[in-house]
């Protein structure tokens, strides 16, 4: 019944300023006539859609300053988590969890750090690190993507990847394929061209009739050399070639597809094109999560991915006032009591981000009159605990929204093992006590897309055991 | 291979960890990017007993040479080859509305991502996007096209007219003859598109362009090769040609050149020398040897980033683009101008080039809105790149200097020592920091608490020190902190140093910046990894690169010309 429990905020606007620069009129995706009798599915029987976003904000978090004391029902946010206040009851938050991802042993932290998307310990392929396995967005892609024009969405908002020379690891956070030739999906960074990409695809009034036709024609065509192609080259070729055919029959599920139900939004003129340092992040994450609303609630897509900052943070939050990267401050927090200051600025500047992006999802009414909230899952982690010694124990997640009433509402502050107080911040050792597995938490959510999927990940990062806690 | 890991296992357990100054060592030079076998022609010596008997002989290169050539595969076009090869076949126009993905660097070259990662649904898409964007540009403005096949302009404009189209266009674009069952492809995908257009022969034309860009034959250079009767396979010569032109021209042949080779005029032993020799006449080359040390030099990163204005006023976006010129200009200068192309000189030039800009930077003037020819103010104590304000704000940070940013780009990337990254499980408390000190006295202070930090610090930072005269903008100043600089150093296998620019002759002076830059370029070039196999033969191009002066152009001949760039292995 949680489906049709009505918006906080009913009726508003929800695509101002950025994106849309008059105001647009969104059809529902989902006319209420298609719904069946008792308003839980469709009339053709198939579930109501649910959606799954990723979001990355790395380098971590001051876990003193991050994790509530209380545990269960009853329990407060904290000032790293109060930007999330408005959204309190959608978030079940995950803490004190290990992550096994460095189980071998460390490279820098960040990397490992990426195991809570994946599953997988990282995989050193020959002097570069790729993930070791597909990450969760796209194994719930595998299992909803194809019923949408677009399977799946990568965004990032700040372009600082200082990681990204360093293999396909640092440059995207979303994979997908199997374990040993998987396909990282680098983000876009532009919101114009996730407008395109998004938007973009559908013939607008200008576009010359039969222009799908031929352009079907053409990846006929690709198709058929890709093939023949395949079968004169070598494995890593057939799997790049595999990868291309994927990415064809992906371009041509859109343009095979019907122009959506709603009034696609104004193609937005920002371009995201400053250097790192003179970003527009508010602007961006602004538009980039208006974008993923509109892309969700027209159910263009009903997957995306979002990495707010590449691995291991390496952007100053100039536009509060703070001239050094949220990297260097984590390292001097220790010692420098403004850099402690400037460091929790930052953590809190990135949380406020993240908490428009999910307020937009509250704020978007589905055909039910329900909101995005209610059928969507938001899976938020980092690429470390705490910055300063790159820890990977007690990783926290946060989960936002219910995914169509599985998971508690209101949510809870499920913790693994409590954190040592007398060093809450791993400044002794970066081993701080942990307890159970991330990759339980993912799997929790990936079987609310998947109900079949009997495990995640792998090696010393896998799961069989989702984490019943969290579920409603 | 076991052999290669244990070597790799060695050097990385000989190095000791560590960390930078504020951990950043880690980030910026992408962990453990470079963990290859160690320094070229001392450590990748063979350890296979069947590299040496499976190998190839050299052939114009002098001496007996053990080569096992990498592997063939398919290289998707660097962004830069796909936007040039658009101008050369289609125009300007066209390739100003080229829009490939951005490359992914992998082992410090995007030719690596290339060769290695696969593409993506967005990227395949925004290729789709590309193509249709250059079809359009192309019936705008079809007069280079029409060069090849005057019917697209002055008719008749038939169904004929795209099965010349196909042929000849298509030929030069996929870079081999195109078969009878992609020709009636290409023509029918034409005659549709021109038939939902109103009868327009334009659109037609558009659909069948932008099927040629988008198709695999197109995005990717196929080095298959071919089996010789001695067992060795070669690229054939559309493929070494190919990778000649991508290598040198930073782009694919012309439809000129596939005449040419049709022709039968690149068939000789000797072809592929003269060949790259005359394209380094051409300007194209110049470019391309522009775009090889922009990447390895990180020069191109300079306009990606931004200082802290209240620090640094001088800085803007229009400030880097032209520190950024500045560097390509001396690369330019040295290695196609009066000096011969002794690359050395990069490093002990003692001018510069300058506009109004990056005359503030330089505190001297200049006439004129663009660039001229400056001498280095003698009191600066700059010498050659590594003091260029590209090479100094790139090794910064936004608001202050990196001296382990700063030697650790002189240690990876010309001497390819690989230092590697700071471990996250040491103790990294640093010691409360004393106002009223600079730097480097910080940064040596802590140091010298000892640890598992000093092992690479002592090879990272000193180098960095030497630079310490110039801001995090490259601007000289003569005070850090308020207090005197010490530009004074040593470092274990580079010596003792007073200031950048004796830094700058000792770094010019090591023999391995000539391996280490040989080793680079054969990475940029043909977009693999070195290995056991081609070890020899990068020991060989060295000797000879340092025997010929360190000629530049001459080193790109001898790399085209030998079995190692037109042999390969079984497709990967």
């Amino acid at each position: 019944m949680r489906l049709l429990r009505k918006p906080s905020i009913s009726r508003r606007t929800l695509l101002r300023g950025v994106t849309a620069g008059t105001s647009v009129a969104i059809g529902l995706p989902l006319l209420e006539a298609m719904l069946d009798a008792n308003g839980e599915a469709l009339a053709g029987g198939e579930p109501l859609p649910k959606r799954f976003v990723t979001w990355l904000v790395s380098n971590g978090f001051l876990l003193d300053r991050f994790e509530p004391e209380q545990t269960g029902a009853d329990w407060d946010l904290t000032e790293q988590l109060d930007p999330l206040a408005d959204v309190k009851d959608y978030v079940n938050l995950c803490t004190g969890y290990a992550n096994h991802g460095a189980d071998a042993g460390f490279v820098s932290g960040h990397i490992e750090g990426m195991t809570v998307f994946t599953g997988y310990p990282y995989s050193n392929a020959g002097g570069f690190y790729d993930a070791g396995g597909p990450s969760i967005d796209q194994l719930v892609a595998d299992a909803i993507g194809n019923t949408t024009p677009v399977r799946s969405l990568q965004v990032a908002v700040s372009k600082a990847n200082t990681f990204a020379n360093s293999g396909t690891l640092g440059s995207a956070i979303s994979f997908s394929g199997d374990p040993g030739s998987l396909v990282p999906l680098p983000p876009l960074s532009s919101p114009k061209a996730v407008w395109q990409s998004l938007f973009g695809i559908f013939p607008g009034p200008g576009a010359p009739d039969g222009d799908r036709v031929v352009r079907t024609m053409m990846l006929d065509a690709v198709k058929a050399q890709s093939e023949d192609l395949r079968g004169k080259v070598g494995a890593a070729d057939r799997a790049r070639i595999d990868a291309h055919l994927q990415g064809v029959a992906e371009l041509n599920q859109k343009i095979s597809a019907l122009a959506p139900a709603c009034v696609l939004p104004d193609e937005p003129s920002l371009e995201n094109l400053e250097p790192v340092g003179s970003e527009q992040i508010r602007l961006v994450s602004e538009s980039m999560s208006e974008l993923i609303t509109y892309a969700l609630r027209c159910d263009i897509t009903r997957v995306a991915s979002v990495m707010f900052l590449g691995l291991a943070g390496e952007t100053p939050y100039t536009e509060i006032g703070i001239a050094s990267t949220k990297h260097s401050l984590s390292h001097e927090a220790q010692y420098n009591g403004l850099a402690l200051n400037n460091l929790n600025a930052s953590i809190i500047y990135e949380m406020e981000r993240f908490a428009h992006f999910v307020k937009s999802l509250r704020d978007a009414e589905d055909a039910l009159g329900a909101n995005l909230l209610d059928s969507t899952i938001v899976y938020a982690s980092s690429d470390c605990s705490v910055g300063w010694l790159h820890s990977v124990s007690r990783q926290p997640i946060i989960l936002v929204g219910t995914g169509g009433g599985y998971l508690k509402y209101p949510g809870i502050h499920v913790q693994a093992v409590p954190n040592d107080p007398s060093d809450p911040n791993g400044l002794a050792s970066p081993y701080m006590p942990t307890a159970g597995n991330t990759s339980d938490i993912a799997l929790a959510c990936l079987k609310a897309f998947d109900p079949g999927a009997d495990g995640f990940g792998g090696g010393a990062a896998e799961s069989v055991d989702p984490l019943p806690d969290i579920l409603a | 291979m076991a052999v290669k890991q244990q070597v790799k296992l060695m050097v990385l357990l000989a190095l000791s960890s560590c960390r930078d100054e504020a951990g950043h060592a880690d980030a910026e030079t992408g962990a453990a990017a470079d963990s290859s076998t160690g320094t070229p022609g001392t450590s990748t010596t063979s350890g296979d007993p069947t590299a040496a008997d499976s190998g190839s002989t050299g052939s114009d290169t002098g001496g007996e040479i053990a080569v096992v050539p990498a592997p063939g595969g398919l290289r998707r076009l660097r962004a830069d080859q796909y936007i040039g090869t658009v101008d050369v076949l289609l125009g300007g126009h066209a390739a100003a509305a080229a829009s490939p993905p951005p490359d992914q660097s992998l082992l410090g070259f995007d030719s690596i991502g290339g060769s290695t990662v696969p593409m993506s649904p967005a990227m395949v898409e925004q290729y789709e996007r590309s193509a249709l964007d250059i079809g359009d540009a192309v019936i705008e403005e079809p007069y280079t096209l029409a060069q090849l096949v005057p019917c697209v302009d002055v008719g008749p404009k038939d169904e004929g007219c795209y099965v010349q189209v196909a042929q000849v266009f298509g030929r030069a674009a996929w870079r081999r003859p195109i078969t009878v069952d992609e020709d009636r492809a290409l023509v029918d995908v034409a005659r549709v598109a021109r038939e939902f257009g109103g009868d327009r022969f334009e659109l037609g034309l558009k659909y069948q362009i932008a099927m040629i860009l988008e198709s695999p034959a197109f995005l990717y250079a196929a080095e298959l090769g071919e089996v010789g009767d001695d067992g060795r396979r070669r690229l054939t010569t559309d493929e070494w040609v190919t990778r000649t032109a991508l290598f040198v021209l930073g782009r694919a042949p012309s439809a000129q050149t596939f005449v040419r080779l049709d022709a039968g005029e690149f068939d000789g032993p000797e072809a592929p020398r003269a060949l790259a020799q005359e394209w380094l006449n051409q300007s194209a080359a110049r470019t391309a040897v522009g775009g090889f040390f922009d990447e390895l030099l990180r020069v191109r990163d300079v306009v990606d980033s931004s200082k802290d204005p209240t620090i640094y006023p001088l800085y803007s976006h229009e400030l880097s683009t032209s520190m950024r010129t500045e560097s390509l200009m001396l690369v330019d200068d040295v290695v196609f101008g009066d000096g011969g192309g002794d690359i050395r000189r990069l490093f002990d030039a003692d001018y510069t080039f300058a506009d109004p800009l990056l005359a503030q930077v330089y505190g001297v003037t200049v006439e004129g809105d663009g660039f001229s020819r400056i001498e280095l103010p003698a009191a600066q104590d700059r010498l050659g790149i590594l003091s260029h304000p590209s090479l100094l704000s790139v090794g910064a940070h936004y608001d202050r200097n990196s001296p382990t940013r700063r030697g650790l780009f002189i240690q990876r990337q010309l001497l390819c020592n690989d230092v590697p990254p700071p471990p996250p499980n040491v103790d990294t408390n640093l010691p409360e920091p004393v106002e009223q000190t600079t730097l480097r006295e910080r940064l040596e202070g802590h140091l010298a608490q000892g640890g598992a930090c000093v092992g690479c610090h002592a090879q990272t930072d000193p180098l960095g020190f030497a630079f310490e005269f110039y801001d995090a903008t490259g601007v000289r100043r003569e005070l850090d902190n308020g207090y005197p600089i010490d530009a004074s150093g040593e470092v274990d296998g580079l010596g003792s140093f007073v200031g950048a620019a004796e830094l700058a002759v000792l770094v010019r002076d090591d023999p391995r910046l000539a391996a280490c830059m040989v080793r680079n370029l054969y990475r940029h070039a043909i977009g693999r990894q070195e290995d056991e196999g081609t070890a020899e033969l990068l020991a060989s191009l060295s000797d000879r690169f340092t025997a010929a002066e360190f000629d530049f152009p001459g080193l790109i001949v001898d790399l085209v010309d030998n079995p190692g760039f037109l042999e390969i292995t079984d497709p990967q």
